[in-house]
């Protein structure tokens, strides 16, 4: 597959991808960009890989992870994430994405990656472990602490909310 | 695999979030054209300098006879001059890595523009880095050790070619011929010059 050929497919999925990790229009294109680079400068070896996609995605979501650990070690302020249509809604099912959506901005970095991967990207444990270079016992326990974590807070979301309108 | 209530949810949020990503027209272009551009200004730097090292070995033959080509006035028994010694005179940039991986060759300055640098055999250096005078004193030994300081300089934004950046951090030159190269502590080459 030619390099052209390649981005033509895949190219606007990792711009989703870039999206969904990182809730910010432009580090999606730059995360998307940054790693299409990467493959282009070694798209020959790149293109003999059995799952070329996987490599490419691979640095996409690694190289996010890293930039988002060193902006939250050097930044105190919450992130914004951009909601671009997700915003509360009268419908119920909406709202409740929304509020997912901004509960899962406060989960680490490699949660929240470990989250995508399993429910956007549909990757079993042992294909996130080999995306983020860690065992497939830390992806699952990573997986399961992230979701603990969203319950709560998702919980103390509703409570809050119960008790606003009780109020 | 069974999911739970905030397993769907979470899959439907991160589905519809996903398609509310910005939409790239030109991704292939803008992925694949700053690999070229580097690619390309890494030839150019490259063929530059080899242009510059062939053209010091073809000045540099010793004719039949034992004459220098480059200086037919030295003679046959002119002995080969000290490193330090060689340094002296004046140098016009080739590649400076330091200067944005733009080459700073004569073709690609405007007009009347100079970016030359001279060491003088009282140590002391001074050049042009196309609009602002620099200079300082610099210490070369004959075993390609350098250092030099740097004096103070205006700072009119132009090619800024970086002469100063180049001397302050070099550690070692070298003399080939007539391709002078500027070597960081750590071995990195810093500024490649061909003698004027």
């Amino acid at each position: 597959m030619e390099f052209n050929e390649y981005v033509a497919t895949r190219g606007q999925h990792l711009v989703r991808l870039g999206f969904v990790l990182s809730g910010d229009h432009h580090q999606a294109e730059d995360l998307a960009q940054s790693a299409l680079m990467n493959a282009y400068r070694h798209w020959r070896r790149v293109r003999r890989m059995d799952d070329p996609h996987a490599y490419v995605r691979r640095i996409l979501v690694n190289s996010h992870v890293s930039a988002a650990r060193r902006r939250s070690s050097r930044e105190t302020p919450a992130p914004t994430i951009e909601t671009h249509g997700i915003e509360p809604d009268p419908a119920v099912a909406l709202a409740e994405h929304d509020r997912l959506w901004r509960l899962l901005t406060e989960l680490p970095p490699r949660e929240r990656a470990v989250l995508v991967l399993r429910y956007y990207e549909d990757l079993d444990h042992a294909s996130i472990a080999a995306v983020l270079g860690i065992r497939e016992s830390t992806a699952r326990a990573t997986a399961s602490k992230a979701l603990a974590s969203l319950r709560a807070a998702r919980a103390t979301a509703l409570a809050k909310g119960a008790s606003d309108d009780h109020d | 695999m069974t999911m739970t209530d905030l397993e769907r949810d979470l899959r439907a949020t991160l589905i519809e979030a996903g398609e509310h990503a910005p939409v790239v027209e030109n991704l292939f272009v803008r992925a694949s054209r700053p690999v070229r551009r580097r690619r390309q200004a890494w030839w150019v730097a490259g063929l530059a300098t080899a242009a510059t090292a062939a053209a010091s070995v073809m000045i540099t033959v010793v004719v039949p006879g034992g004459q220098d080509v480059a200086n037919p006035a030295a003679g046959p028994s002119t002995p080969t001059p000290a490193l330090s010694e060689a340094l002296l005179g004046t140098w016009t940039p080739v590649d400076v890595p330091l200067f944005g991986g733009r080459t700073p060759g004569a073709s690609t300055l405007p007009a009347g523009r100079v970016t030359d640098i001279a060491f003088q055999r009282d140590r002391s250096w001074h050049g042009s880095d196309g609009c602002n005078g620099v200079g300082g004193k610099y210490r070369a030994g004959d075993d390609g050790s350098f250092s030099a300081s740097v004096g103070p300089q205006t700072m009119m934004g132009c090619w800024n070619v970086m002469h100063s950046e180049v001397l302050d951090q070099a550690a070692r030159f070298g003399i080939d011929g007539r391709t002078l190269s500027f070597y960081a502590k750590d071995g990195r080459l810093l500024g490649t010059y061909a003698r004027v």
